[in-house]
């Protein structure tokens, strides 16, 4: 596995909000939302040139293939906003909040395609930021959860 | 399982339950090996709510087990008769159950069965039968899993749909805990609907229907409810919950105190880590959102819970690593939101052209599933092959498109749904029909085929098919082929594979498959 650890600093510091519902949690004209419901949509990486905080599941840089969760990554006060949850819930306070698709997608690697990762482990299983373009994977930022 | 007999102690002349197994199952040595380990373990558990496993000798001709016998009615029976219980008496149960699993799996064993025909009475006193023994039975054949299915589904956990469910914890019983204690506050279960699939399908994706419960058990049983195993609290701490609750359990506790004593033996029984919950990893911690913090709340006295059961929607019971090493752990819970809404069934989607969710694979007899810029599925010396893949059980309503292509003449592309174990659904598409097949262990029953040149040699199609309620709808490119009825009670979950098969003897048969997407609808 090709990894390009220690490059916090470039990481995808992403703060919370960075895809609240109303700017919609990013697919550009080229993609279409995975499910109808609920808003906010998860994002298709499958087609398209998107970008998204997705996990990320599998990554094989020998077979160029990576699979990936998409999810609904919020901030707390968002969160809530989005899926109508009263204010009182704990998870409004909170300084980031994810919602699975439970929708394991595989995504061809692009052959020029870096991997980010913050401590340069097993990125298995964490929360990535992914860019795609027309559906392959050019780009996967560990996000940098302090 | 086998026979109940009713028997006398020539000694004490107690009355005791012989629970003599099947002889099928007496010829298997992994049976033989599992039940001896089991029994073995069930003869530890304590006497707290439970019926007392007396004796047992798995090395008889005719295996057996000797418990105590329970003259009482079961609590579906009651339920079946009198209607749900009132609160005392549902309390009484709520305790009950409660302190039977707490001493269950405080000597290492795990249910596996527990619904309301487990369930007797005695002296109107709730006593639970018929644990440890469920697993000798998952662990040997495939003979009782399906039956089993058939009669508990509605109290089975979520991941007890896992084509693997040997794997199942302790977690397991605390979900048919909630599952039992709501079917005899309300007369029906909290997944209750028409067919064993569509109880299956809402155990897998939605929340438990319970809002005929009191509160605060109703916040309880919706927490042991949790899709999560981990998400579960434990069979002591669910106890300690019972136990510290509210008016109704002190009452409860007050006017039944054989009932207290045992439910406090059980408390402070063993407590070996049987269950699959979250110790050390909480749901946060593992995939979610770190928490701001912690608010955390003891369950010492009724205010404590009163304050949980106010806190509204479902309660998670949260353990942190700095919980673990003391006996405080499970004195203390923290409160967390109710999920927004059903949870979601899984989805898949794949391009088939590289190994990744799909692996390469070939097979002693010579067939092969490999990638070639499509998913290549070959027959060798066998008629057929089925490719390993994804693992995602699905249930419910389901959607399954792929991109087929028969390479060469004779060949059939199948696509399994619904398959757990050696059972499933079978679609084939051949050159000239399309097919359904109900697969039970090896033995095939056709539900239904029409004639269609579709998937002729070297041309590729698009099949879809929809699973929606009891019916299976088949399209192939866009144009409906067959419609047929997918009925059968044992197969309400299972996984989606691939596979190709020989139509003719006319050499191996190869298929291809490229573009899946399978999705929960």
């Amino acid at each position: 596995m090709n990894r390009l650890p220690g490059l916090v600093a470039a990481l995808a510091l992403l703060t919370a909000g960075c895809s609240a519902p109303e700017e919609a949690p990013s697919p550009p004209a080229t993609s279409a939302p995975v499910s109808a419901a609920p808003t906010p949509t998860f994002t298709d990486v499958s087609r398209g040139d998107t970008e998204s905080v997705v996990k990320l599941l599998k990554y094989d840089r020998q077979a160029l293939a990576v699979v990936v969760e998409p999810t609904v990554f919020l901030d707390g006060t968002s969160f809530c906003t989005a899926f109508r949850i009263p204010g009182t819930d704990p998870r409004c306070e909170r300084d980031w909040v994810t919602e699975d698709s439970k929708i394991k997608v595989t995504l061809p690697l692009g052959t020029r395609a870096k991997l980010l990762t913050v401590r340069g482990g097993d990125p298995d299983g964490v929360l990535v930021r992914l860019t795609t373009e027309d559906g392959t994977a050019t780009r996967i930022a560990e996000v940098y959860l302090p | 399982m086998g026979t109940v007999f009713l028997a006398e102690d020539e000694r004490s002349g107690r009355l005791v339950a012989v629970k003599a197994i099947r002889p099928e199952f007496a010829d298997e040595d992994e049976f033989r090996a599992r039940f001896r380990s089991e029994v073995n373990r069930a003869r530890q558990v304590p006497p707290f709510c439970t019926a007392e496993v007396l004796d047992a000798d798995p090395e008889h001709t005719t295996p057996y087990l000797v418990v105590e016998f329970v003259d009482g009615p079961s609590l579906a029976e009651v339920v079946e008769e009198q209607g749900p219980l009132t609160a005392g008496n549902l309390h009484s149960v709520a305790i009950g159950v409660a302190t039977a699993l707490a001493a269950i799996h405080g000597a290492g064993v795990i249910h596996r069965d527990l619904k309301p025909r487990n369930v007797l009475f005695s002296l109107g006193t709730p006593k639970v039968i018929d644990f440890g023994i469920a697993r000798a039975f998952e662990a040997t054949s495939q003979h009782t899993r399906t039956d089993q299915m058939v009669g508990t589904v509605a109290y089975m956990a979520p991941e007890r749909f896992d084509s693997d469910s040997r794997g199942v914890t302790a977690a397991a019983d605390v979900f048919a805990w909630g599952a039992v204690v709501a079917y005899a506050g309300t007369g029906r279960t909290p997944f209750a609907a028409d067919s064993p699939a569509a109880t299956a399908a809402r155990i897998l994706t939605q929340p438990p229907e319970v809002s005929g419960l009191p509160e605060p058990l109703r916040d309880l049983v919706t927490l042991t409810l949790a899709k999560e195993p981990r998400d579960r609290p434990s069979a002591h701490e669910l106890l300690e919950m019972l136990l510290s609750a509210g008016p109704q359990e002190s009452l409860t506790l007050s006017q039944r105190p054989e009932l207290r004593r045992a439910a406090e033996a059980a408390q402070h029984s063993g407590r070996h880590p049987t269950g699959g919950r979250r110790r050390g990893r909480t749901r946060t911690d593992q995939a979610g959102p770190p928490r701001r913090r912690l608010r955390w709340l003891p369950v010492a006295g009724l205010a404590a819970f009163a304050a949980l059961a106010l806190a509204g929607g479902g309660l998670y019971a949260m353990s942190t690593a700095d919980t673990e090493a003391g006996p405080a752990a499970a004195t203390r819970i923290s409160v967390a939101p109710p999920a927004p809404r059903a949870v979601r069934g899984p989805g898949i989607v794949d391009r088939l052209d590289r190994p990744i969710q799909w692996t390469a694979h070939t097979m002693d007899t010579g067939g092969s599933c490999d990638f070639d810029r499509e998913f290549v599925v070959t027959t060798g010396e066998s008629n057929e092959v089925q490719c390993p893949g994804p693992t995602e059980s699905f249930a419910g309503d389901q959607s399954i498109a792929v991109d087929v292509t028969v390479r060469r003449p004779g060949s059939c592309a199948l696509v399994w749904f619904r398959f757990a174990g050696r059972s499933g659904y079978r679609l084939s598409a051949c050159e000239s029909l399309v097919r359904l097949d109900l697969e039970d262990d090896g033995a095939d029953t056709t539900v239904t085929k029409v004639a269609s040149g579709a998937f002729r040699a070297g041309h590729r199609e698009r099949l879809r098919i929809d699973l929606r309620g009891q019916s299976a709808t088949v399209t192939i490119g866009g144009t409906p082929a067959l419609q047929a009825p997918i009925t059968d009670p044992r197969l309400v979950a299972g996984q989606v594979l691939l596979g190709a098969a020989t139509a003719t003897a006319e050499g191996p048969a190869q298929v291809s498959f490229a573009a899946a997407e399978f999705r929960s609808l």
